[in-house]
């Protein structure tokens, strides 16, 4: 267990968009969380690295735990080293090329060794299966990349720091299919390194990619269990309405 | 709840595996009627049953295939067409040992009448264990699956005790031997139908409850 | 006609109007622009640009002082107005959503619409007053405060302008929000802000009226910053209103100086400060 939230409240000022969550996360397996708009996935997957709280307005309520300790505790900043994120949207740094928008976790954090970091940007761009297509442009600004291209630039930026988990909220929403299926490879790829939890609204993905799926509706879990299991018998009936289509 | 077409589609499914179903029972009592009635004539329904069985069962692959591959069922969707496709192929055969017990009827038809020994009693078990398997499947009745996966062993049980007596019959009037040897081949149909309404019982408690209870003993 | 000509006709129509006016404005500023030149064109000569006035009365000389005074003045303005207009509008771009935010920007906004002579007055009475002298030094003051405001609001907008998301990618790989601000917002709003900065500059190099009672003008060489000094724009105002037809001259070649200055200001901003990733 790597990653655990207890009693996981939050909400925006009103009333509350999650209801007291309890979910566990196992190292190196990919976690799914599916639900209908406006469950609370999204909310949900950014408390755990506690960037919830930059929203205006935010409360969050919980015991997060980290390797066993508590991350509201912790040094926010330390906390999202260990734990990273990848958006909806591809989102690399305008003014820097991709060599630098790779390193640029490292160099804002302090390291100017520009063998290690050349070490460090093309291990994270192997991982990330992009190093072959952009090897020889490096130097090229980030945004020269295509939509596909630039999430997995996304990708290889958090992993540079080398986090022990990485929370991808949607990172294949905005891509075409193809994309899309290169990105769930390389997740299959990358989760015998670290734990990944990834939020989706596509359940086949979630059907694909994970080892294990969460449920939410309206702020509350409603079911967790392995991926193979939700999708052939889940025990809940609102599981499996949403899971067949019947509302969502 | 949206309503789906795919649940159309899905209902339909499940129609045309009832209406297969039903036209192998009727195959059996015709098949069965060959022999108590001594009416070789009435092969003629049979077979023309077994066209539309082997029809219906080309067609219920395709519709369960083609929903599968433009719809991704999960959960109750996907076990009920996984379980529809299982239950389409012991349809088949059912039609088939239907057609083996109208034609080896039509033989002993031919020949002097015979004592029917227990072979009335298996008809009786073997028609109502299909009947109450489908009727399950219909209605989801685990209740009534379970019951159907019970009496198998009665039906073995009858099939022994006929083969032992038709085997003594055999032993002690050699003219019988043809006769008797057809008739143990229409009691080895008869456990046959039996053993596939079983299935298709195990395959309604992995539809309905997503437990497979195969091979071993239910409790 | 039916109604697809008579709207042909009324879209034509239109069309000439609106292209009528667009004229007419282009022709106010081109006749401004081709009067200047050509009153000023035939004074400007190496003598003109290199030479001291020449005392009253007499021809010849030029406006060197002038050239050299109000690149001192407006340079100094620059050094003290643009960082404080950056950082300012930084401040309130990142954590102005408060009621001291507020205040500020409400602040700046009136500032924007105060008459620059009322910034002169206040540079006088804080700076030339208690030294007891006019000085370039208060000629600057009061031009900075012109341009406090503008640089503030334009460098707020750019940094507003800069997606979130870029912010939120940069806080989730672990860097301290001041880090991320100062390397990464700021780098991206850069092109938008030094744009905004030096078309503010341009801006107050015109600025006549608060220069009259704090940098004064100085026929001769300046004596540093804390005496007065010469400027275009007051070279200008004082050459225009003298009874002398060679004055009158320099003061259009000295306009024109200005209005070219302007003009290379604005045209280079906006060629060298292309925003990252495409046109704006």
């Amino acid at each position: 267990m790597i990653l655990e939230a207890q009693a996981l409240s939050a909400g925006y000022g009103g009333p509350p968009v999650l209801k007291s969550i309890n979910l566990q996360f196992r190292e190196r397996e990919i976690t799914a969380i599916i639900g209908p708009s406006g469950c609370g996935k999204s909310t949900f997957i950014r408390c755990l690295n506690r960037m919830h709280e930059i929203t205006p307005g935010a409360e969050l309520h919980a015991r997060i735990l980290l390797d066993g300790r508590d991350v509201m505790k912790m040094d926010p900043v330390l906390l999202r080293r260990q734990v990273g994120m990848v958006f909806q949207r591809p989102n690399p740094f305008p003014t820097m090329s991709i060599f630098d928008n790779v390193a640029s976790g490292l160099k804002l954090n302090g390291l100017g060794d520009r063998r290690r970091l050349a070490e460090a940007v093309e291990k994270s761009l192997r991982s990330a299966a992009l190093w072959d297509e952009v090897k020889d442009k490096l130097r090229e600004p980030g945004l020269s990349l295509s939509g596909g291209q630039q999430q997995r630039l996304c990708i290889a930026r958090a992993l540079a720091v080398e986090p022990r988990v990485l929370l991808l909220d949607e990172p294949c929403s905005a891509l075409d299919p193809i994309a899309t299926a290169r990105i769930e490879e390389l997740l299959l790829e990358i989760k015998k390194e670290l734990t990944l939890v990834i939020v989706t609204h596509n359940m086949q993905q979630a059907a694909r990619v994970s080892d294990r799926t969460a449920f939410l509706l309206m702020g509350e879990l409603i079911e967790y269990d392995e991926t193979q299991k939700i999708f052939t018998k889940p025990s809940d009936r609102r599981t499996e309405d949403y899971i067949t289509g019947r509302f969502g | 709840m949206i309503k789906r077409h795919f649940d159309d589609d899905l209902e339909a499914l499940r129609a045309r595996l009832l209406h297969m179903g039903e036209l192998c029972e009727e195959m059996i009592q015709f098949a069965v009627r060959i022999i108590s009635e001594r009416k070789p004539g009435l092969i003629d329904e049979v077979s023309s049953r077994e066209h539309s069985v082997n029809d219906l069962h080309i067609e219920i692959d395709d519709r369960a295939l083609k929903l599968i591959a433009l719809h991704q069922p999960a959960a109750g969707d996907l076990r009920l067409i996984t379980a529809a496709l299982k239950i389409n192929s012991d349809l088949e055969r059912v039609g088939d040992q239907a057609v083996n017990i109208a034609e080896t009827g039509v033989f002993l038809s031919r020949e002097p009448v015979m004592k029917l020994y227990d072979i009335p009693r298996m008809v009786e078990v073997a028609s109502s264990m299909l009947r109450h398997s489908l009727e399950s499947f219909a209605r989801k009745d685990v209740e009534l699956a379970r019951e159907v996966i019970g009496r198998d062993d009665e039906e073995d049980r009858l099939k022994s005790q006929t083969f032992n007596e038709l085997l003594g019959l055999m032993q002690s009037d050699a003219s019988t031997i043809k006769r008797a040897m057809d008739m143990i081949l229409i009691a080895r149909n008869l456990e046959r139908i039996a053993d596939h309404a079983t299935n298709i019982a195990e395959d309604v408690v992995f539809m309905v409850l997503g437990k497979d209870i195969r091979h071993f003993k239910a409790s | 006609m039916n109604s697809y000509q008579r709207r042909r006709w009324t879209q034509a129509a239109m069309f000439a109007v609106c292209a009528l006016c667009a004229a007419a404005a282009l022709a106010g500023l081109f006749t401004i622009l081709g009067y200047i030149a050509w009153h000023g064109l035939s004074s400007i000569n190496w003598g003109f640009l290199t030479r001291l006035p020449k005392p009253v009365g007499e021809t010849g000389g030029g406006i060197a002082n002038a050239i050299v005074g109000s690149a001192k003045i407006v340079g100094l303005a620059a050094l003290m107005g643009a960082p404080i207009g950056v950082l300012g509008g930084l401040y309130l771009a990142e954590f102005g959503s408060n009621r001291t935010g507020f205040i500020i920007r409400y602040a700046a906004d009136v500032l924007n619409g105060m008459p620059s002579i009322v910034m002169g007055i206040f540079a006088y009475t804080l700076l030339v007053v208690p030294l007891k002298r006019f000085s370039a030094l208060s000629g600057s003051v009061a031009l900075a405060l012109i341009m406090i405001p503008v640089v503030l609001r334009n460098t707020e907008e750019f940094v507003r302008l800069v997606p979130h998301s870029i912010r939120e990618a940069a806080l989730a790989l672990g860097v301290p929000q001041w880090k991320v601000v100062l390397r990464v917002v700021l780098p991206t709003a850069a092109p938008g802000i030094l744009t905004g900065a030096l078309l503010a500059t341009s801006r107050i190099a015109g600025e006549t009226a608060p220069l009259i009672f704090t940098a004064f003008g100085n026929h001769f060489w300046d004596n540093g910053l804390l005496n007065p000094m010469a400027s275009l724009p007051h070279t200008i105002y004082t050459y225009a209103i003298s009874p002398y037809k060679d004055w009158h001259a320099q003061a259009w070649a000295a306009a024109l100086l200005l209005m070219l200055f302007v003009l290379a200001v604005n045209v280079s901003a906006r060629l060298l400060f292309r925003p990252a990733g495409g046109a704006r």
